[in-house]
């Protein structure tokens, strides 16, 4: 797939974090603290002031955010509250999520390409979920492993950011719904 | 013995298809927001990539 780079102002990095906070927040109130989180970091890292903030945010602290989350879920990862068959079961519907949703964006995919005139490589659409950016270099390993000439990283890490984005909406509409 | 427990506690789940023929409705709900905000955002950006584009 052809990669086309084009430049793009500082303005625009700017304005891009604080617009869709402010265009999610308003359709899915629910889900402001989560997309405000996420595009918070977007933006320490674009307005090019704050570049301690942000060397923190992506180094030593999302390290240690890691650790504590990965320590905490163990704590209560126990036997009597892990082996149980609503768990499992719900690491069962987990798993058939990601299998529907890596299929389903590919076949997406394949469907556009039917009305588009510029194709797209479908296996892009697989990197369409919340696991980023494993599922992006995923993408971009396959296509290099059928044809070492075929860079999807790009196209790939660009479906990948908009899969998390949709995972958050999706986090909040079900918010929205049930709480 | 606890493989034949967790087995049999699996065979005792209920499945209720109005229920879920009911979730079917949140989920098109779901999607069809997240397709809306999603084109939304891609409007915005497009948006904001012309307005605020170098000259």
């Amino acid at each position: 797939m052809p990669y086309e780079e084009k430049s793009v102002s500082k303005l625009t990095k700017i304005m891009f974090p604080i617009l869709i906070t402010v265009v999610v927040s308003a359709v899915v109130p629910q889900a402001t603290a989560l997309i405000g989180f996420l595009m918070f970091g977007n933006l320490i890292r674009e307005c090019g002031v704050l570049n301690a903030l942000s060397d923190t945010a992506q180094n030593v602290l999302a390290n240690l955010i890691t650790i504590f989350l990965g320590i905490s879920v163990a704590f209560n990862m126990t036997g009597e509250r892990f082996l149980k068959i609503d768990t499992l079961l719900i690491l069962g519907l987990g798993l058939v999520a990601f299998i529907v949703d890596t299929a389903g964006g590919v076949l997406f995919a394949k469907f556009l390409n039917l009305f588009s005139k510029k194709k797209v490589n479908p296996m892009i659409g697989a990197a369409g979920i919340s696991a980023f950016p494993m599922s992006g270099r995923i993408v971009h390993k396959m296509g290099l492993q059928e044809d070492p000439q075929n860079f999807l990283l790009m196209h790939s890490i660009g479906v990948n950011v908009s899969g998390q984005i949709a995972s958050v909406i999706a986090g909040g509409i079900i918010l929205n719904f049930f709480a | 013995m606890k493989l034949y427990d967790l087995l049999m506690a699996a065979t005792k789940l209920d499945f209720e298809p109005k229920r879920f023929l009911d979730m079917l409705g949140y989920m098109g709900k779901g999607m069809l927001v997240i397709f809306v905000l999603i084109s939304v955002i891609i409007l915005v950006t497009l948006l904001i990539n012309k307005l605020f584009s170098k000259k």
